[in-house]
């Protein structure tokens, strides 16, 4: 893994990001008249000041552990950043992926449709566990979702865009 | 007030008010059995459930949720040595010990014990303070507000030990998102992209389903197996010599309950100061220190009284001014907001029936929970050893559901995925979670009261510095700003140290 001052490059990235989408914020936030954008400008410049203290305080240099030791102690330790164990990129990936299928599914055609077809292919197919244990959950989940939504609280369960929802 | 007291209770003893608070509890039992969930998740998840109910059922559920979890987490610590939320991490010390030597049932029996005792101390500490709350709510105008605002996440930020940065950067990241949408000041629309459903802000219920419930369960998912390894094949017996040994040591239950009363009211200083503070008191003043880690009763009875009556004093600071001491009571805020609730003097006045009716579930739900934890230690335990690979899409199906029922709005599950994301990345990485959930609650608020103070003050920012107030709590900011880097160039954390004040959140 690539290194900069001493620190691998992707620990400096969350910080790094907050100071670009705070920069991307006050820029939008300038746009807008002078009392709409007062405390926008507070709170911008305050991240984006956050941000570099907390990268600078990531660099492996006087400066950065002399910050860390004064305000994140915790990244002072070797190792600082990701978790205590690092997990295939591609693996985490996959665990958002899942639930944006879901998602999207549940949009499409509805949770009467999406939940059954969700729960069992993600123990099936992402689980490995058997047939039946996955045709078990999914239809266990289908009716405790439906007896508390739709038949405790009078809720309608989603229809789904091809279905007529909106 | 007495009047009060009572509507609360009769409130709760009706048929359908009952059967919520039940609901809550056993909820709360399972989610607080289930390391990494804890009440948070637990609230955030049933959060959708409560718009459809009555604020006062509503209440009920969340009490009955908020007074269980810490019985639950005792019975994983003692059992499995798996802390169910990072408090009971206090109660491994000992019980986990106890339970190795055959005693896991003395060691419950005592956990239960001193659980009950000290909700119900913290709830005598809340029916004492309450009256006098609303008293002192009345000082505080605009800039006081907003100042208390920005002592809340300073507070919360220092007490994150060894994360003071991160949480402060985490809880800008939270006031920029709660900027999006419409200002009521100046009735502009801001940073919406032109998306409508952002009009009305980011939606906060969806917003904490994503943060809590999804994210972990993206984190379960990556981890993988089940949430514990090894039940040992532990006798469950001599519960009644733990209750007994509980009421011997009422002193160790005493000091619990005033640490965890006291530690309890301050922003930020969640349960597992409380319960490591009360451990290490009640180490010192034993006559045989040498016992603790071993298996020393004393040692799960002082950290559970203190985590339950920390319970009860948390409510002070969240229903009288607005702002939650912890995660738990944060996504509390939001089912309060949610059903047209807004704490400070307004709700201490109006929603005196629901406030009460709140201290008594929460009393109810951990008596309660304390006894059914003991009949039921064993089925719990083993709920840890459900494989994650079928409870992760069931918890996602449910979390999703609940996000879209919130306002029958199909973006909303969209909004949940996105908090997901961005609350997993925040785990992997090591940033707490608790400060954007705080910035999201209280930014609209601080932000109207910001602008009120420049209005009353003319534009002139010493309207910040014109009361004895405003003063006070610039003192305190400017305290925990600089307490926290002191105390940590002083005590520095210890290698393989948990994060003090909020666990994981």
């Amino acid at each position: 893994m690539a290194r900069l001052l001493g620190t691998e490059i992707s620990d400096y990235l969350p910080a790094a990001t907050a100071a670009a989408v705070a920069a991307a914020y006050l820029g939008a936030a300038y746009q807008y008249a002078p009392e709409a954008r007062a405390t926008p400008l507070l709170i911008g410049w305050t991240v984006v000041a956050l941000a570099l203290l907390d990268i600078a305080s990531r660099t492996q240099t006087g400066v950065g552990r002399t910050l860390a030791g004064w305000l994140n102690p915790v990244t002072a330790r070797p190792r600082h950043g990701a978790g205590p164990v690092a997990y295939p990129i591609h693996k985490q990936v996959m665990a958002m992926v899942w639930i944006g299928g879901f998602v999207t599914a549940f949009a499409l055609i509805g949770a009467t449709y999406a939940i059954p077809i969700y729960v069992f292919a993600a123990t099936r197919w992402r689980g490995g566990r058997p047939y039946l244990v996955c045709l078990l959950s999914a239809a266990a989940t289908l009716a405790g979702i439906w007896l508390l939504f739709g038949w405790l609280l009078h809720l309608e369960l989603y229809p789904g865009l091809l279905f007529g929802g909106n | 007030m007495l009047d009060a007291w009572v509507a609360g209770v009769q409130g709760l003893l009706q048929v359908r008010e009952l059967m919520f608070l039940s609901l809550g509890m056993g909820i709360g039992l399972v989610f607080g059995a289930l390391p990494g969930l804890g009440g948070a998740t637990a609230l955030a998840l049933l959060m959708p459930l409560t718009y459809g109910l009555e604020p006062f059922t509503a209440v009920a559920l969340a009490g009955g949720v908020m007074g269980a979890v810490p019985m639950g987490g005792s019975l994983t610590a003692i059992l499995l040595n798996a802390p169910g939320s990072a408090p009971n991490a206090a109660t491994c010390l000992d019980g986990y010990p106890l339970a190795q030597q055959g005693k896991a049932g003395y060691a419950i029996g005592a956990a239960a014990t001193a659980n009950s005792l000290g909700g119900i101390i913290g709830t005598v500490s809340v029916l004492a303070v309450l009256p006098v709350a609303k008293q002192l709510v009345l000082l505080f105008g605009p800039p006081e507000f907003f100042l208390l605002s920005v002592l809340a996440l300073i507070t919360v930020a220092g007490s994150l030990s060894g994360r003071m940065l991160r949480g402060l950067l985490t809880g800008g990241v939270g006031l920029m998102i709660a900027t999006i949408g419409y200002d009521s000041v100046t009735g502009t629309t801001r940073f919406a992209g032109g998306i409508e459903y952002l009009w009305d802000g980011v939606h906060l219920v969806p917003a904490l389903i994503g943060l809590f419930a999804v994210a972990e369960m993206i984190n379960l998912s990556v981890t993988g197996g089940t949430v514990s390894k090894d039940l040992r094949a532990v006798k469950i017996t001599s519960m009644m010599s733990g209750v007994k040994a509980t009421f011997q040591h009422w002193r160790t239950v005493l000091r619990g309950s005033i640490i965890g009363t006291l530690v309890g009211a301050i922003p930020g200083e969640g349960g597992t100061v409380a319960a490591f503070l009360s451990y290490s008191m009640t180490m010192q003043a034993s006559d045989d220190p040498e016992s603790f880690g071993k298996g020393n009763i004393q040692g799960v009875i002082a950290p559970e009284a203190a985590i339950n009556a920390k319970d009860g004093s948390a409510l002070i600071p969240t229903i009288a001014f607005g702002i939650p001491s912890g995660a738990e009571m944060a996504v509390f805020l939001g089912i309060l907001v949610l059903h047209g609730m807004q704490p400070g003097p307004l709700m201490l006045a109006q929603n005196q029936n629901e406030i009460y009716g709140l201290v008594w579930a929460l009393t109810g739900s951990c008596i309660l929970a304390s006894l059914i934890g003991v009949l039921l230690a064993r089925p719990l335990g083993l709920i840890t050893l459900v494989d994650s690979r079928i409870f992760v899409p069931i918890i996602i199906a449910v979390a999703m559901t609940g996000s879209y029922a919130v306002d029958r709005s199909i973006e909303n599950p969209i909004l949940t995925l996105a908090f997901g994301i961005l609350g997993y990345i925040l785990i992997r990485y090591d940033y707490p979670r608790l400060t954007i959930v705080i910035a999201l609650v209280l930014g609209a608020t601080a932000e109207r009261n910001f602008h009120q103070s420049m209005m009353i003050g003319d534009g002139s920012w010493w309207i910040f510095t014109s009361r004895w107030m405003c003063l006070v709590l610039i003192a305190a900011i400017a305290a925990f700003l600089i307490l926290p880097p002191l105390r940590a160039r002083l005590f520095p954390p210890r290698k393989g140290t948990a994060p003090a004040g909020t666990g994981k959140a």
